[in-house]
């Protein structure tokens, strides 16, 4: 399943923006799980170029 | 050496010198799925792992426009749809000075909801889509989105647990109908 917005960014060098996760598991496993991906997304950052939204990032995919 | 590999070569040399910049990362998800919990949780990890981080919390209640968004969420005043939006709007816009200049240091900036909750509450509302998108056009886009979901039994559990927050009960069933704009699709798990 696709969240509404999770189109966004699909193709940039940072690749896909968008993380669904579930938190049913407890606190301390989530937020490992988050800290994975902060991790992988540090090393990504640094040299890139912070964007601004523009008409378009927030296009449905379908309607609600 | 040419003129412009000169200034190419101080240009890099410049550039290499000058702080690498933090991330933009926001926490989304519906009511009760740990979005503050998890976004302070991961600003004290990477400030215990020496890297700078921060929280922001949206709204701002600190500012004058947070103010006002404030007494609308405490229904201490009423709004029109329409303007409250635009307000929820322009608090996030206050704080781009801030959240800018903390992540060109080289801070990381952890957002706790953002654009994303702003037009699904108001779509929720009944407001048009296009229409709740277009005052974000301009703000910082983030580098990353956590949407945290969370089943209803564990929602459901975490009330309980909690009976001084038995309002909440009253949000399962809408939080149904906010899933659903979130993934634009059927919610696949029933109100209760």
């Amino acid at each position: 399943m696709r969240a509404a917005f999770e189109t966004m960014r699909d193709d940039t060098p940072l690749g896909k923006s968008w993380e669904t996760i579930n938190a049913d598991d407890t606190v301390t496993e989530v937020a490992s799980q988050i800290m994975a991906k902060t991790e992988a997304l540090l090393t990504k950052v640094a040299d890139s170029k912070l964007e601004t939204f523009v008409v378009g990032d927030f296009k449905l995919q379908r309607s609600p | 050496m040419s003129t412009s590999t000169c200034v190419s070569s101080s240009a890099a040399s410049a550039a290499s010198s000058a702080p690498k910049r933090g991330a933009l990362i926001v926490f989304e998800g519906l009511d009760r799925s740990g979005k503050s919990t998890q976004a302070a949780k991961l600003v004290d990890v990477l400030n215990e792992s020496g890297r700078k981080a921060s929280l922001q919390r949206f709204p701002d209640r600190s500012t004058v426009i947070g103010g006002l968004c404030d007494a609308y969420l405490q229904q201490a005043t009423q709004l029109d749809d329409r303007c409250i939006h635009l307000l929820f709007s322009a608090n996030r816009f206050e704080a781009v000075a801030s959240i800018l200049e903390r992540i060109n240091r080289g801070e990381t900036v952890v957002v706790d909801r953002y654009s994303f909750s702003g037009i699904a509450y108001s779509v929720f509302k009944g407001l048009d889509w296009d229409w709740c998108c277009a005052p974000e056009v301009g703000l910082p886009k983030p580098d990353s989105v956590y949407f945290l979901t969370v089943s209803d039994q564990v929602r459901l559990t975490q009330t309980i647990q909690n009976s001084s927050d038995m309002r909440y009960l009253s949000k399962l069933s809408y939080s149904h109908i906010l899933c659903r704009i979130f993934f634009s699709t059927p919610c696949p798990v029933r109100p209760p």
